[in-house]
């Protein structure tokens, strides 16, 4: 198990390398050049600037640059936002909660309402209720995230007044958990949207996969009560792929996070990207890019472990 | 994106049979999948309408009219009109036209790139496949979205350039899907005869390969334009896509963004026509997978393991579930 973990982890490195290339190149190829934050500054002269690349290690050759920016990567120099002239790494730890928090609850939520409706669809497969939710979900899948929060905040916030529409918590903070709870409930209903009608057809396949299988006949021929043989027989397999699924899926939701944080105020790295994006502030994006590609190997990596660790018919080597 | 896993899932339709026949076979079982035909007649409703409803409209896109601003939606002005008194249904379907235009050529793009990409990997295999093959696992674990804002960002949003970028970010999926089909196909006995009796490679690849394993890509092609109208629209709704005054559903959206409170069916009917197209195409594309890979009907029914043991033999001596048979292609549509 271990050996397997690590051999999954070796093979993450070449796309790390990849992925920290190609960050280096979009860096070099930026408008301006790394020294573009300087140029604002009215204090800063030519001279200035030619002794600020050298110092950057500038006029080095290019594979050398890599291994300098890479080092100082590495070591948590992520570079100096352009807007807000703070460390980029610093930045991004300060919204980095907000959005873990929002893509918890929106899993969570996710995983709670596609469970029920997978089984229930597996089931009673082939019936009026089984059609209703695959068109129901298929519908679900080909609503953009953005309109869907766009239309929650016209009938909940502008035309029922429920709901607040924007922002993590009350303005100046405090409030009781309610109140809290309430600025938590769009945004994550949004987040969570497309990936509901996704779990449920994946749980539906797969659990139609396994009742279709010979040792389900069998425990339905020795007379197993439907309910045991539905739950404690079909589920518990069919949960080991979907797992999986889940958590290959995680890093969508921090993409998709990217439009929810924007249409509702939320302070999390999702509207940094969007903030930074708008403003040119490439350092920011940057960091913000490798940090999504990270999150899409570590989800890929805990899929494969899950996968392994779940189902003891798999023997890794 | 979700419909990756599901594409991915298609296996290689490579059953050479003469033209005519195999294509009523097609017409047909595309034509008895009830969703599929509805999705179709839907999508050419939205293409008709974007492509005429402009021109046949009483009004005028760009001209605005001051005296009519911000009304809701009446027998005049079926979906209202906006801040500058612009008929909203004629934006919405002369939007249709950008949208529509963006997904199609980005698709393009997309299955340019891709299919050579798969074609090369497939065909050379060693370690020109090798590295193309790193190069798919790279973008793929490159968030889209972020890396469609950063591209946006870095070479400005022009029509072209969204065109490009979100071509450039969709690829990968028909390139692996390219290479599986050429990687099987390599070995069969019609490619090493044409390989005897000396026909050059290129023409190898051209007339052989590829129209053999065509199948897969117009069915990842189909949902491809879905996902290049979503991520476009995305895109134009985050202020990071198509400029004014060329406007696309997701940019009428981003302007709706604005007027929510007083005026909110501008956000409405741009959003409803994204979801109709969305929707059609996916049923089109869900309806020619069925369609046109053999293995849906049989394998898509069998047990893994057996769908293991057989995955090696190609797809016409399956045996079908006998099971599956008597439920009818209807059922089976459903199960993949």
């Amino acid at each position: 198990m271990t050996r397997y973990v690590l051999v999954r982890l070796v093979q993450a490195v070449p796309i790390l390398v990849g992925i920290s290339l190609l960050a280096f190149l979009l860096l070099k190829a930026i408008p301006g050049g790394p020294t573009a934050a300087y140029y604002g500054s009215a204090s800063v002269t030519g001279e200035d600037l030619e002794r600020i690349e050298r110092e950057l290690g500038l006029d080095q050759p290019l594979p050398v640059q890599y291994l300098v920016w890479l080092g100082n990567f590495v070591q948590g120099d992520w570079g100096i936002s352009y807007v807000a002239r703070r460390p980029v790494l610093e930045m991004l730890l300060e919204r980095l909660p907000a959005t873990l928090q929002l893509m918890s609850a929106a899993v969570l939520l996710a995983v709670v309402v596609a469970l029920p409706l997978g089984v229930l669809a597996a089931v009673r497969r082939y019936t009026w209720l089984d059609y209703t939710l695959t068109v129901t979900s298929f519908v679900g899948l080909s609503i953009p995230v953005f309109w869907l929060g766009l239309m929650l905040i016209v009938v909940f916030t502008v035309q029922l007044g429920w709901l607040p529409g924007g922002g993590i918590g009350p303005p100046g903070g405090g409030g009781d958990w309610v109140t809290r709870i309430s600025y938590f409930v769009l945004p994550t209903v949004t987040l969570s949207f497309v990936s509901v009608g996704f779990f449920t057809r994946y749980l539906r396949a797969s659990l139609i996969e396994v009742l279709n299988s010979d040792h389900i006949r069998f425990a339905r021929a020795r007379g197993m009560s439907p309910r045991r043989l539905h739950l404690r027989h079909g589920l518990r397999n069919a949960a080991i792929p979907f797992v999986t699924v889940v958590a290959i899926h995680i890093p969508e939701y921090l993409v998709g996070a990217v439009v929810v944080e924007t249409i509702f105020s939320w302070p999390g790295t999702g509207r940094l990207f969007w903030e930074s994006a708008v403003r040119f502030d490439y350092p920011v994006l940057m960091g913000l890019l490798v940090i999504g590609s990270v999150l899409v190997i570590v989800s890929n990596l805990l899929a494969d472990v899950a996968y392994a660790v779940l189902d003891p018919r798999i023997r890794y080597g | 994106m979700a419909d990756t896993a599901v594409v991915l899932e298609t296996t290689v339709a490579s059953v050479p049979a003469s033209g005519a026949l195999r294509r009523r076979a097609l017409l047909r079982s595309f034509v008895r999948n009830r969703l599929a035909v509805v999705g179709l007649v839907l999508l050419v409703l939205v293409v008709l309408g974007a492509l005429f409803g402009p021109v046949l409209s009483p009004y005028d896109v760009v001209a605005q009219d001051m005296a009519s601003r911000l009304q809701g939606p009446s027998l005049a002005h079926p979906m209202g009109t906006d801040e500058l008194g612009r008929d909203t249904l004629t934006r919405v379907l002369a939007g249709g036209r950008v949208s529509l235009a963006v997904g199609a050529l980005a698709t393009a793009v997309a299955l340019l790139v891709g299919v050579f990409v798969g074609a090369l990997a497939g065909f050379l295999g060693r370690w020109v496949d090798n590295v193309l093959m790193r190069l798919v696992d790279l973008m793929l674990s490159l968030p889209d979205l972020f890396l469609l804002i950063l591209a946006s960002a870095l070479f400005g949003p022009s029509f072209l350039t969204i065109v490009v970028i979100v071509g450039l970010v969709r690829w990968m999926n028909v390139a692996r899907l390219t290479r599986a089909s050429f990687l099987a196909l390599r070995e069969r006995e019609f490619i090493e005869a044409a390989r005897a009796l000396g026909v050059r490679r290129r023409k190898i690849v051209t007339r052989h390969l590829l129209p053999n394993a065509l199948s897969p890509i117009i069915v990842a092609g189909t949902l491809g334009v879905a996902s290049a109208i979503m991520a476009e629209s995305t895109l134009s709704f985050l202020g990071l896509g198509l400029q004014p005054p060329t406007a696309s559903w997701g940019s009428m959206l981003e302007d709706a963004q604005a007027q929510i409170f007083t005026s909110p069916w501008l956000a409405v009917f741009p959003g409803l026509m994204i979801v109709v197209t969305v929707l059609s195409i996916n049923m089109v594309g869900d309806g020619l997978r069925d369609a046109l890979d053999p293995s849906t009907s049989a394998v898509g029914r069998t047990s893994r393991a057996r769908r293991l043991a057989l995955g090696a033999l190609p797809p016409g001596v399956l045996p079908r579930d006998p099971r599956a048979a008597r439920r009818g292609a209807r059922r089976s549509r459903v199960d993949h």
